[in-house]
């Protein structure tokens, strides 16, 4: 036995299992019936309470308020008073934690003295309920937070696990293939839909790369791109590459990724979809190709076309209609004002005019518009256009097209000259046969009273004026037939140098001694085919035009008038020949004839080779000048530029065809042939006024002549008469056999009768005449006695025939 | 081969087998066999983890093992033991190795009688001594007692009288005693029956005990 202030030490071991075991107990009351229980072997204690955060263990009403009481105090002033309740000691000990105060221990004691050494202890006790109730309460805190962490974990898990659901069912139905690769390039996630566009699963995907999938050449293009982007951690975009699918075939895709980022920013991937391009490659290609056949259609129709949205007020031209206006295809279109800038003020209203009208009535229109030129040859679009309208009928703008029809209208407007040229052929050759035959009449009988009348000057005068205007009138005939190109000519090779010296002098006087004459002949010139003739012809029609430019004072402004002439050897290619259909590209000798006078205006240029069209004064020109040049040079096969601009002075450019023969002799410088007399000549000629005057003059000049009014009466005379017969003078055109024929025809009984042949015109038979009459000369009507004489003596003194060169008539 | 040269052993006297120090599995200590222990505990895993040692401790002893299961079937806790490490032999061989249901073991007839369960403790043990085995183990999930089946009352006085049998059948028991389900006060009444108790797998001589002659002379006299 132990003393009563001594401490026990079973007690003091049971007071430390308390400790122990109080962390096992799980409750409050579990713990106030385990601290009784056990305090009640502490000497000196009666009984105990436990008062733990506002409750007390066991309840007591007798206790309630003192246990109450005892905390309150204990809480404002740390420390309470012992009581004496029905006459025993109560002493109150608290449950505290330096936090917190948990309760209090309320104790009766029966012996204070006996307690008061196991005070110490029981505080202590206290504190390891107290501590534990605090360890409690922070493991349920914990527990609450990490419970409401849980619940919250549990919810976004749940949410994360719907929006994970719903992604995947997005990306395993969409019908692009969505994929992950690393940063090797290998795949480590790849959706069913590699299936449908490779043929393989993912899973045969996965560790594979995209360029496993490729051809060497193809896996070595895709991959720079993607180590490119790689390097760069930027997305890349639609990326069209070409995979083999698991059967061989080709699949063209397009794939487009974003870079997989750590968290320290490095890229460790990418992340992307792939979508079959197949289809749309081969739409696009078949849009590339429809593309590309419109384009070149509407180059080789010429036909641009337009749009233009009135609503956004924007406009699309094709590339075409860029070409078509001049227009820089790598610009955007021009303004509406910019457009109408491009044709002539009139078209440009007209089109205004239409398009305004257009956008009211709803309307299309049909247009032939001209279009601005600086100088150049002029352009002709056709233009139609229509509206455009929205779902409820609304006009929403225009569409429409342009067509170069320029070469048209330069056709157009050749056919109409064709025409002229047609219907001028027709109009000069009808008249030219029976005409020149009256002028034959005229002259001959004038030629023939000149050599009557003698001294007689007013008769002489009479017969000389009715002789030149005759030949006008002969000259007359013959420019409509040069312009009509129904003038036959006498083409041989020469060089033009000396064709154009040969005539200087004659220019010279029909320019006039104030305008001075400046000739340029080019070097080594080479040779054309032409007929002498018709080149004078040609040089002084345009002397004769330049003079009549350069007469006008005010217009001169003080330049002195100068003619310049020259030639040279060109090479005109494609381009050059363009505007000319009956001309090739090739080499050419150009003789040019400039003048520095007044020029013409655009009107003048247009019409300068129309019959009949004259700028000059009534009586001064016969319209023909220009008509004639320009038929002579297409018959030549040549073409024709004029330049000239008002106040500018013209140059008249004319281009023949270069030959590889060799010149002929000049004719001119052969010598004349001396006058004959005595042979016998058969004349036939169906004209009565013409074979009685030409048989006079034949008889005048010293021949015998045989006269038939035709064919069958010439084979006649051929029959009938005994001796030689040396010449056949014989009309073209008669009725029955024409001249060839009978000349054919008495040659079989005559060999080698020479022929001469007598033409007012012969129309659409000088081509047969032509080719049948090698070896047969022309004189053309009206014939004058002069002619005659010559004619007749060379071609009899010439070898005979058919040896005999055909020799030109001269033009008079 | 060593457990059946065991069980070739002859049985030892009670006195020989009182001194013979037995390991718990838990614990580095050494007790007396028919060491009686209360196990308070408040956590699943703690009380599983122990006394999965303390099954296979025994078996490993070469002493048979009695589990009393009450809060989940046999052959559940079957499994949990062996999950916590106990090498349990084949179900057949329930001589070594003994599960049942608590309530069944202890009140067989549908009523708590600590005679008659005092007594199959007795005859367990001496099954197991005459079977050749070194000693017995028992370990029983107390919760039965609170189930309101007659006669549990008795429970502490029975526990009282388990200090008196294991005198002469050194038969080893922890009784498991859930904090959670069992108040204060008789957790306090339990420490008074016990000499050993075990806190968190700390085995610890139980101040509180009382010898049961003074206990249950006490005891009854309040009851």
């Amino acid at each position: 036995m132990s003393g009563p202030h001594e401490i026990r030490a079973d007690i003091l071991a049971r007071l430390l299992l308390i400790q122990e075991t109080l962390d096992v107990l799980p409750e409050r009351e579990s713990i106030a019936a385990f601290m009784r229980r056990s305090l009640r072997d502490v000497p000196g204690v009666q009984d105990s309470l436990l008062y733990l955060e506002g409750t007390l263990f066991p309840p007591s009403a007798e206790y309630e308020e003192t246990a109450a009481h005892a905390q309150a105090a204990w809480q404002t002033s740390g420390c309470c008073k012992d009581q004496l309740i029905d006459g025993q000691r109560v002493i109150s000990l608290p449950l505290r934690t330096a936090r917190k105060l948990y309760g209090m221990l309320i104790l009766s004691l029966d012996d204070e003295t006996a307690f008061e050494p196991y005070r110490a202890f029981v505080r202590n006790v206290n504190n390891v309920v107290a501590a534990t109730l605090e360890i409690r309460e922070h493991i349920r805190r914990l527990d609450e937070a990490r419970a409401a962490l849980e619940a919250q974990v549990h919810e976004r898990t749940a949410t994360l696990r719907v929006s994970e659901e719903k992604f995947r069912a997005l990306v395993e139905t969409t019908r692009d293939w969505v994929w992950e690769v690393d940063a090797h390039g290998a795949y480590i996630y790849s959706s069913p839909r590699v299936e449908q566009l490779l043929g393989y699963t993912p899973d045969e995907v996965v560790g594979k790369t995209p360029f496993d999938f490729m051809r060497p050449a193809e896996a070595q293009r895709v991959a720079a791109t993607f180590q490119s982007a790689m390097q760069s951690a930027v997305p890349f975009d639609q990326v069209i590459n070409v995979n083999r699918h698991r059967d061989g075939h080709e699949v063209v895709i397009e794939s487009s990724g974003t870079p997989v980022l750590n968290e320290l920013g490095a890229v460790v991937g990418y992340r992307g979809i792939d979508r079959d391009f197949t289809a749309r490659q081969r739409v696009e290609d078949a849009l590339a190709r429809l593309a590309f056949e419109l384009k070149e259609a509407q180059r080789l129709a010429r036909i641009g076309s337009w749009d233009w949205d009135a609503v956004t007020d924007s406009i699309t031209w094709s590339e075409e209609y860029y070409r078509i206006f001049g227009f820089d295809p790598s610009l955007p279109p021009p303004g509406y004002a910019e457009h109408l800038a491009a044709y002539t003020p009139d078209s440009a209203s007209r089109l205004d005019a239409a398009v305004a009208r257009s956008m009211e009535t709803g309307e299309g229109y049909e247009l032939d518009l001209e279009m601005a030129s600086s100088g150049g040859r002029p352009r002709w679009i056709t233009a139609r256009s229509e509206v455009k309208r929205d779902a409820v009928g609304r006009i929403v703008g225009l569409r429409g097209t342009a067509e170069d029809i320029t070469e048209r209208k330069q056709m157009q407007a050749q056919l109409l000259q064709a025409q002229k040229l047609e219907s001028v052929g027709r109009l000069a050759g009808g008249v030219a046969h029976d005409f020149n035959n009256m002028l034959t009449a005229i002259l001959a009988n004038a030629d023939l009273t000149l050599l009557s009348v003698g001294d007689n000057e007013e008769a002489t005068q009479g017969l000389e004026e009715i002789r030149a205007a005759a030949q006008r009138s002969a000259n007359l005939t013959r420019q409509l037939l040069a312009f009509a190109r129904k003038e036959s000519i006498a083409p041989k090779v020469l060089d033009l140098n000396d064709a154009v010296e040969g005539i200087l002098k004659m220019l010279q006087r029909v320019i006039g001694e104030y305008v001075r004459l400046e000739w340029k002949p080019g070097a080594s010139l080479w040779n054309v085919k032409a007929d002498p003739a018709q080149i004078d012809q040609v040089l002084a029609n345009l002397a004769v035009n330049a003079r009549d430019a350069m007469t006008d004072e005010a217009a001169m402004q003080g330049r002195s008038a100068r003619l310049e002439v020259a030639t040279a050897n060109v090479v005109l290619d494609e381009a050059a020949v363009a505007s000319h259909p009956d001309c090739v590209p090739g080499q050419y000798v150009m003789l040019q004839v400039t003048d520095n006078g007044c020029g013409m205006d655009a009107h003048t240029l247009a019409n300068v080779f129309e019959p009949f069209y004259t700028t000059k004064a009534d009586g001064h020109g016969t319209g023909l000048g220009m008509a004639t040049v320009y038929g002579i040079v297409k018959q030549h096969k040549g073409l024709i530029v004029i330049q000239s601009a008002l106040g500018s002075g013209t140059t008249v450019s004319l281009y023949l065809p270069r030959v590889l023969d060799a010149a002929a002799p000049d004719a001119k410088a052969s010598a004349r042939p001396r006058r004959r007399g005595g042979e016998t000549i058969l004349l036939v000629d169906d004209e009565v006024s013409v074979r009685l005057p030409v048989a006079r003059m034949l008889k005048h000049l010293g021949y015998r002549v045989l006269v038939a009014s035709g064919s069958a009466e010439a084979l006649n005379i051929a029959d009938t008469h005994a001796d030689r017969v040396d010449l056949l003078l014989t009309d073209v055109i008669m009725p029955g056999m024409n001249g060839v024929q009978l000349r054919d025809e008495l040659r079989r009984r005559r060999p080698g009768l020479k022929t001469l042949c007598m033409s007012g015109y012969a129309g659409d038979l000088l081509p047969t005449v032509g080719h049948l009459t090698v070896g047969t000369k022309l004189l053309r009507k009206p014939i004058t006695l002069e002619q005659l004489e010559e004619a007749v003596a060379q071609c009899l003194d010439d070898s005979p025939a058919p040896s005999d060169n055909l020799i030109g008539a001269p033009v008079g | 081969m060593d457990r059946m040269v065991s069980e070739q052993r002859h049985p030892t006297s009670a006195a020989t087998e009182k001194n013979r120090l037995v390991s718990l599995g838990f614990t580095a200590e050494r007790f007396p066999a028919g060491t009686h222990m209360c196990y308070i505990f408040n956590d699943d895993d703690e009380i599983l983890e122990q006394i999965a040692k303390y099954v296979d401790s025994g078996l490993r002893s070469n002493e048979t093992v009695g589990y009393f299961a009450d809060v989940m079937p046999t052959e559940v806790m079957r499994d949990r033991l062996q999950a916590g490490g106990a090498e349990l032999p084949p179900s057949t061989e329930d001589r070594r190795f003994a599960i049942s249901p608590a309530l069944a073991t202890y009140c067989p007839e549908g009523r708590f009688v600590p005679e008659q369960m005092l007594q199959r403790l007795r005859d367990t043990y001496q099954r197991s001594i005459d079977a050749g085995y070194a000693g017995a183990r028992a370990t029983g999930e107390m919760t039965w007692a609170l189930r309101g089946v007659p006669g549990s009352d008795r429970l502490i006085e029975y526990e009282a009288l388990i200090n008196t049998v294991v005198r002469e059948h050194p038969i080893t028991a922890i009784c498991q005693y859930d904090a959670r389900r069992f108040d204060g006060a008789t957790l306090f009444d339990v420490l008074s029956v016990h000499p050993m108790m075990v806190i968190r797998g700390q085995v610890m001589r139980n101040p509180y005990f009382i010898e049961p002659e003074r206990f249950l002379a006490k005891h009854l006299k309040q009851h």
